[in-house]
């Protein structure tokens, strides 16, 4: 019969498609960790001319929250993790009179996961706070993000493929301390940040080792 | 004479045409975030004695673990060839036997991930390896059995190539009337 014909066919043309290679890495973006957090892990960025490093230090437990502890240019930043979402401790604290008034304190939203091209997510913080006994201030923390493009990224630590552009808008009304910020970062699977842009600055990776 | 061969394998041959259920479990990473889900397909084969060639299609949806819209949807369209391995006979008859099957399928998955309004698609090309446990009774034929999926996808990343090899592994029980 035609069974060896067949067979081999078959075979050529799974050989074929599967060598092929030509699938869109749908899979490897729908299994990749965008935000890897392992203990020991470093990122060394330049900043224009200079180096800035982040790394993970380990676990540790923050206003009754399990978080993970990033040192970001050696200051230590708290964040959490789930498959949903990526958020971080915001401690925004003001100083009049000689005394600190605690005007947000917060795991705000950074990140909505798992990434997908279009998908946008946002989160308001709203309170007042009196400061000094008379002064109210209204505290207002808003941040809108939006994925808004798959592209490739070279930097000196390599080239990254399947990177998820993530646009932000984050406005912040308290206080002294108001600002608004606008910014999009590219993430890499299974790496993270590898570059950020603000404005005119930009942050790039340089090295990256995984931890474990 | 290709006409005539193919002429005289339609006449030898028989068509048959199928469906089936199961669950399909992810792996090769996918299981970190997704839940085992429920695989639907249907099949159109064409039968010469212990061989057959199939027209396959399976759909399945992969849900996250945790509460939430997102989902990885892959519809699977796969052409394969089995063999049966008969390990006995009824006693109702000679068109009543049982035994194992072995099938190699390559086909194109079409994958879309969606997260409310928002929606990725892309395509894989797919290899599929199965093992079925079949008995066949007059015109129907029933099976229980696996299938490995491989999706492969590649893609040049500066001087290297990135490939991704995406492995799931279905348990499934199908039908078939055989004409």
């Amino acid at each position: 019969m035609c069974s060896d014909a067949c067979r081999r066919v078959l075979i050529l043309l799974a050989a074929g498609l599967l060598l092929s290679g030509c699938g869109d890495m749908t899979f490897y973006r729908a299994k990749s960790d965008y935000f890897p957090l392992l203990p020991g892990s470093r990122w060394t960025y330049d900043v224009a001319g200079n180096t800035a490093i982040d790394s993970v230090v380990g676990d540790s437990s923050v206003d009754g929250r399990a978080c993970v502890v990033v040192l970001r240019d050696y200051a230590p930043e708290y964040w959490t993790k789930q498959l949903t979402e990526v958020r971080q401790l915001t401690n925004l604290v003001a100083n009049r009179g000689g005394q600190d008034y605690v005007l947000e304190r917060e795991y705000r939203l950074v990140y909505a996961l798992p990434f997908v091209l279009g998908s946008t997510w946002a989160e308001s913080y709203r309170d007042t706070v009196v400061m000094q006994g008379t002064d109210t201030v209204l505290v207002k923390d808003s941040l809108a993000g939006r994925v808004a493009a798959i592209d490739s990224v070279a930097t000196q630590a390599g080239t990254f493929i399947e990177c998820y552009r993530v646009d932000t808008h984050r406005e912040v009304e308290a206080a002294e301390l108001s600002f608004t910020a606008d910014y999009s970062e590219w993430l890499a699977p299974g790496v993270g940040l590898v570059k950020r842009v603000t404005g005119t600055e930009e942050r790039t990776l340089t090295n990256y080792d995984p931890g474990h | 004479m290709l006409p005539f061969l193919l002429a005289s394998l339609l006449v030898t041959g028989g068509f048959e045409a199928g469906g089936r259920v199961g669950v399909v479990f992810p792996a090769s990473g996918l299981e970190r975030t997704y839940d085992a889900a429920a695989v639907f397909g249907a099949s159109l084969g064409y039968e010469l004695g212990l061989n057959r060639l199939t027209l396959d299609y399976g759909y399945f949806g992969l849900k996250a673990k945790q509460a939430s819209p997102y989902q990885l949807n892959v519809q699977n369209l796969s052409l394969g060839y089995c063999r049966e391995f008969i390990l006995g006979h009824a006693a109702s008859g000679p068109a009543s036997n049982w035994g194992f099957e072995a099938s190699a399928s390559a086909g194109l998955g079409l994958l879309s991930r969606a997260l409310g309004s928002a929606r990725e698609t892309g395509k894989a090309p797919s290899g599929i390896i199965g093992l079925d446990f079949f008995q066949r009774q007059g015109h129907s034929r029933r099976s229980l059995g696996l299938d490995n999926f491989v999706f492969s996808e590649s893609r040049p990343a500066g001087s290297a190539r990135t490939v991704s090899l995406t492995y799931l592994i279905a348990l499934k029980g199908g039908v078939a009337y055989v004409f």
